[in-house]
């Protein structure tokens, strides 16, 4: 039957999908992403227990080992009638869907696998509902040979966007090549390829789409845009400059990570150590390389084979955040990991197949701390200096 | 934490569930740390605390929870809920949480009953629940419509239902006899629209629904005169129908008939002209330029002060009949297919030459591009360009025998044009008048040379041992903005005898294409190059590209030459080989002008395309009885009377595949089309992606004709499966029962998954492919090149077109 796609609602659609979700607007109640409380909630010797007001219910992680011993630390935040916030956490219950049992310790943890759908209860209130994954497989991270070094070298990261059809990518395929052969530069950046230009395209993903959105991009490309920020073209030489005008000496975060296959099921542990207090937010990315895809305007045989393509963004998938999970503060000289646990999809060659992991600075806006390719069933350690 | 008054008694029981899940455990509590004397006292009696005790649903029936707790608790004893109310749910799945839900109230009345909450030795404790019953919270009303458009309100009793409206052919939306069978086709549709743009439904979802009231929504791009059904339901991300479906049938206006008028809007920014067109009536056929009002004051006089006979004659005739000469339209017809506009006109895009008067105009016209109204038009005037202070150096660096490096260094970032032209172009030239020559002649083109900042910009394409300039100079907006032209004088290097120039070959196969690389050994030599079968010899080469010229170029050397021949080193894709199939390149050198052989032809060395790897997909198809088209009308099914001029019968079809498949297609071609020699599965992959990606389609058939259904997938590696055929003949005879079908559409609660098409016609043959070698680059320096490059920017689509289907028609020739 013939059908007419509703024209109209292309206006309807524009509020709903275009640019970056800001993860602090997000809802709590939405069980999505939190971006967790603000620690200045917490007056230990707040008595709370006459205040009134929506609670909140928070997870440090999402996603924990199932080994008893690895926890989640979960908090209670009470809004009252004018608008301020109060720690909670030891005035309430705190129960998972299927347990009679209230917890007895805000350290959620357990030596079962599976999801628990946590909520709290405060007298009468119910809180919004978290789930927090047990995990198996965890893999451990690799051991920090230098605790106390906090001087790590600082990756920027170029985010190629293009695509096979896009006569115009070779261009810049060119460029990144010599820049990859490049002593100066080769060592400053990581690279990923984001293939949004065309749905025909083999290494197209709807991740790649998601980010292509986030940034805004217009039909101009190819585009490469440094660090999830600055746009750029292909001009070789505001290139170089772009990448020493944004290159550090030192980074204010290091990266360390273990990851682990199982079937399709990939474990990553992930820590992160600051330099200065801040806090983070952790992308990890599933990139795949040597994707066969013909490119149009190729002036070259490697040109038809693709590598760093982006495929998937944990996390990303409903909230188009393309920042990463919540990590929270890092106090400077101290790390802080955290789990990601998701599947591959069949349809990406395994073997071809790693990690990007991503630490963002969330104070208020967001900056590329630091980024590091991982292998999966790899590790990668802190990158001193 | 804070301790549970009601975990204390009845912890017992709950370290028996705690035990099977490891997880966190209460605290136990010791009982020697007890109070004796408590002991001793005879407990409080338990006591059921309720946050409330009225429950009132939603008629949609959201789950509302309700905390409670237990006073004094009782060891080993638990709440119980007594509901009989079949339409409620109350969950306990959350300790101390209650959870009502209902499913939606579609009774007609308010839905009440208790529920009654026990606790050994405490008072039971009633619960009030009710549930307003459903009233449909979506209402759709159409406020406008034009001939065009239809503009509607959406009112909608939750802020927060979402909901989804469609368009629809009043006939279409009647097939469907329920909501949940024209919801069901919506959902197939959604899921498809989805699929090709690599969403999930709810991904498609979230996307196009919209949530709460809105006003004035339009949907455009309708056709006038039609019948149409606007209908909306709401619908969750997950593709759950939440709402009764709402229509509203209303008729496009038919087109206006009277003169029609414009109006325009025009912004410019940086020389480029943004403008729209909105014409008093949409649905009412219109043609729209942009001309200079120079051009058009002297159009004008030339056909006796009339602007609409000098668009007429100037802009549209002259070019239906440029076109028609190059065969690229069949007639006025075509042009209007192309040309015309019948809506808003809101993406007017045009760049600008500086300090020029503008004019806009529209006007209406007719199938046969013939203007019959009165011209609508918009005048504008672009801005002054500042002169620029740009100091320009020009150097030519490299030269070789088709080549040379123009390198300029400048003192500002303003634009100006490096330009290199045949020396005797601009001979006897003033500065001056060697800018206006070019930027008038090469006007199309100007922009691919103009550069800012320093540059080192390589020339290709080149005569050798020729005399040639190359020019420079600030341009901005149509107008030289630097006082002064550099200007640099120099000879391309001598060819060498074009009998002695050898070629080097690189050959990079894949499955169906090669990538290749050309290195001549004398860069001043133009040559022409391809991929043969490897069993070609050079008078096979020879004879081909005569063949070309004589019948894809129709003897034009000249346009031959400019598409088809290289210089200095190539290097591209080849596209469209076969799998498996041995090929060589075959390399010879002509002259440029005459398209005489000057070489023998080279070969590179054979190389073999790979192995195509197929798909491991198989198909389930189920089809077989079909109904004729003349029975069911006489059977009282109408809707289907349209059809009878398309096909004889409905055929049924269903498929389903086994493996990892992320599309399938599936057509039914007229013909025997069974002889894969004849007939190989390439021809047929490229149409066929226009074909059914349905699980269950009725295809139009013809009686007393082979016809053939051919179908094919690809797994999520992109391979595509062998090509599945099965020829099949229908006759009158051989029709079933029309009843059955008509039964068949009207089972209960049956999932429709119907689309009606028409078998395809004939199979095109367009879709076999010559392997084409390579793109023509945009580099153009040659006079005659340039000359011919702007008939061929008109000529290259359709002559493409023409290349790939007589390349069909030669196709074993070619390949085989």
């Amino acid at each position: 039957m013939k059908k007419l796609i509703f024209l109209a609602l292309a206006a309807l659609m524009m509020n709903a999908c275009q640019g970056t979700v800001d993860p602090d607007q997000e809802n709590p109640k939405d069980n999505t992403e939190q971006e967790g409380p603000n620690d200045d909630n917490k007056d230990p010797n707040e008595d709370t227990s006459d205040l009134e007001g929506a609670i909140t219910l928070y997870a440090e992680r999402e996603v924990i080992k199932a080994d008893g011993a690895y926890s989640s630390k979960l908090s209670v935040i009470l809004l009252d009638r004018h608008g301020e916030e109060h720690d909670v956490t030891e005035d309430v219950e705190i129960y998972y869907e299927g347990s009679d049992a209230p917890l007895t310790s805000s350290d959620f943890k357990t030596d079962k696998e599976g999801e628990y759908v946590l909520y709290a209860m405060r007298g009468f209130d119910i809180s919004n509902s978290v789930t927090v994954k047990a995990v198996n497989g965890v893999p451990e991270l690799p051991e920090d040979q230098d605790a106390a070094n906090t001087a790590f070298a600082h990756r920027m990261l170029l985010l190629q966007h293009t695509g096979n059809e896009c006569p115009n990518c070779p261009r810049l395929m060119d460029v990144l090549k010599r820049l990859s052969e490049n002593e100066t530069y080769k060592d400053l950046y990581y690279h990923v390829a984001s293939h949004s230009y065309n749905e025909s395209d083999a290494a197209y993903s709807s991740a790649a789409q998601t980010l292509s959105k986030a940034m805004n991009l217009t039909r101009n490309y190819p585009m490469l845009t440094y660090n999830l920020t600055t746009e750029d073209g292909f001009n070789e030489d505001e290139i170089k400059e772009t990448i020493l005008s944004l290159s550090k000496d030192k980074a204010e975060a290091g990266i360390a990570a273990s990851s682990a296959l199982d079937g399709d099921k990939v474990r990553v542990n992930i820590s992160i150590k600051s330099a200065v207090d801040s806090k983070y937010r952790v992308a990890v990315w599933v990139l795949e390389d040597n994707i066969h895809s013909p490119q149009s305007g190729a002036n070259a045989s490697w040109q038809n084979m693709h590598s760093n393509c982006l495929r998937y963004m944990y996390g990303a998938e409903k909230t188009e955040c393309i920042y990463g999970k919540t990590l929270g503060l890092v106090k400077a000289g101290e790390s802080k990991d955290m789990i990601a646990a998701f599947d591959l999809d069949p349809k990406w060659v395994q073997e071809n197949c790693k990690l990007m992991i991503v630490a963002v600075s969330a104070n208020g806006d967001y900056s590329l701390a630091n980024c590091t390719y991982c292998p999966i069933e790899g590790s990668v350690s802190y990158d001193y200096l | 934490m804070k301790a549970s008054r009601f975990i204390l008694a009845a912890a017992a029981a709950l370290w028996t569930l705690a035990a099977c899940n490891q997880v966190e455990e209460p605290k136990q509590e010791d009982p020697e740390k007890e109070d004796p004397k408590q002991e001793q006292e005879k407990p409080e009696a338990p006591q059921i605390q309720l946050a409330k005790t009225e429950v009132v649903l939603l008629s949609d029936g959201t789950a509302v929870e309700v905390a409670y707790m237990i006073d004094n608790p009782v060891e080993g004893q638990k709440l119980s809920v007594t509901n009989e109310a079949e339409w409620l749910t109350v969950g306990t799945n959350k300790a101390r949480v209650l959870t009502f839900s209902a499913g939606v109230n579609e009774t007609g009345e308010v839905r009440e009953t208790q529920v009654v909450l026990s606790y050994e030795g405490a008072e039971d404790v009633t619960v009030e629940v009710s549930q307003e019953f459903f009233v449909s919270p979506l209402k759709v009303s159409v406020s406008g419509v034009t001939a065009t458009s239809v503009t509607f309100s959406i009112v909608t009793s939750d802020p927060e239902l979402t909901w989804i409206p469609m368009v629809t052919y009043k006939e279409s939306f009647e097939y469907f006899e329920t909501d949940d069978e024209l919801f069901q086709n919506d959902l197939e549709y959604f899921d498809y629209l989805a699929d090709i743009q690599d969403m999930t439904r709810a991904e498609f979802l979230e996307m196009m629904t919209a949530a709460g009231s809105m006003e004035n929504v339009t949907f455009d791009g309708l056709q006038p005169s039609v019948n149409y059904v606007l209908y909306a339901y709401g619908v969750t991300t997950e593709g759950r129908r939440t709402t009764d479906i709402v229509s509203a049938p209303f008729t496009t206006d038919d087109p206006y008939e009277g003169d029609i008028t414009f109006t325009f809007t025009a912004e410019e920014n940086d020389y480029i002209l943004d403008y729209t067109i909105t014409p008093s009536h949409t649905g009412v056929p219109y043609y729209y330029g942009i001309e200079a009002w120079d051009t058009l004051e002297q159009w004008k006089v030339k056909h006796g002060g009339s602007l609409r006979d000098a668009i007429q004659a100037e802009e549209i005739d002259s070019a239906v009949n440029e076109l028609l000469d190059l065969g690229m339209i069949s007639g006025p017809e075509d042009y209007y297919l192309i040309y015309n506009e019948s809506d808003v006109m809101d993406w007017g895009y045009f760049e600008l030459k500086a300090d020029t008067k503008y004019v806009i105009y529209a006007v209406k016209w007719d199938e046969q591009c013939r203007l019959t109204g009165p011209v609508s038009t918009y005048e504008h005037t672009s801005q002054p360009v500042s002169q620029s202070d740009n100091q320009l150096t020009l150097a030519v660096e490299n030269i070789t025998q088709s080549s040379a490096d123009a390198v300029v260094t400048v003192t500002t970032d303003d634009p100006y044009v490096v330009m290199p032209v045949r020396k005797s172009e601009i001979e006897g030239m003033s500065d001056e008048e060697a800018v206006v020559y070019v930027t008038t002649k090469y006007d199309y083109i100007v922009s691919e040379y103009t550069f800012t900042g320093n540059i080192s910009k390589n020339f290709s394409r080149m005569r050798p041992d020729t005399e040639y300039t190359i020019l420079a100079f600030g341009y901005k907006a149509g107008v030289m903005t630097t006082s002064e032209l550099d200007k640099a004088d120099f000879v391309t290097l001598p060819a060498g005898n074009p009998a002695d120039c050898t070629f080097e070959f690189k050959c990079d196969p894949d499955v169906d294409f090669a990538f290749i690389e050309v290195t001549p050994s004398d860069k001043g030599q133009f040559y022409h190059w391809l991929v043969y079968p490897s069993n070609y010899t050079a008078q096979d080469v020879k004879d081909y590209i005569n063949l070309t010229i004589e019948y894809y170029y129709e003897g034009d050397v000249a346009t031959f030459s400019s598409w088809e021949l290289s210089l200095g080193d190539d290097s591209a894709n080849a596209w469209d080989l076969y799998p498996a199939t041995e090929y060589k390149v075959g390399a010879v050198v002509m002259d440029y002008d005459t398209g005489e052989f000057l070489s023998d032809v080279s070969f590179s060395e054979p190389f073999t395309t790979l192995e195509k790897v197929y798909a491991d997909i198989t198909f389930n198809f189920e089809y077989g009885p079909y109904y004729d088209l003349g029975e069911l009308v006489k059977a009282g099914q109408e809707q289907y009377a349209p059809l009878i001029s398309e096909g004889n019968a409905l055929m049924p079809i269903k498929l389903t595949v086994d493996g990892k498949c992320s599309a399938f297609y599936f057509d039914i071609y007229q013909n025997d089309l069974m002889d894969e020699e004849t007939y190989p599965d390439e021809l047929f992959y490229a149409g066929l992606e226009y074909g059914c990606t349905y699980n269950s389609s009725i295809f139009v058939v013809k009686y007393d004709t082979p016809m053939t259904l051919v179908a094919m997938a690809y797994d999520y590696d992109g391979n595509v499966t062998k090509l599945y055929r099965d020829v099949l003949f229908f006759t009158q005879d051989g029709a079933s029962p029309v009843k059955e079908f008509i039964d068949s559409q009207k089972k209960p609660g049956k999932s429709v998954e119907v689309k009606s098409a028409p078998a395809s016609a004939e199979l095109k043959v367009a879709s076999k492919k010559l392997p084409e070698n390579r793109l023509s680059q945009p580099q153009v320096q040659d006079k005659h090149e340039q000359a011919m490059e702007k008939v061929n920017a008109l000529r290259r689509e359709k002559l493409q077109e023409d290349l790939k289907a007589a390349a069909a028609r030669k196709a074993k020739f070619i390949a085989r």
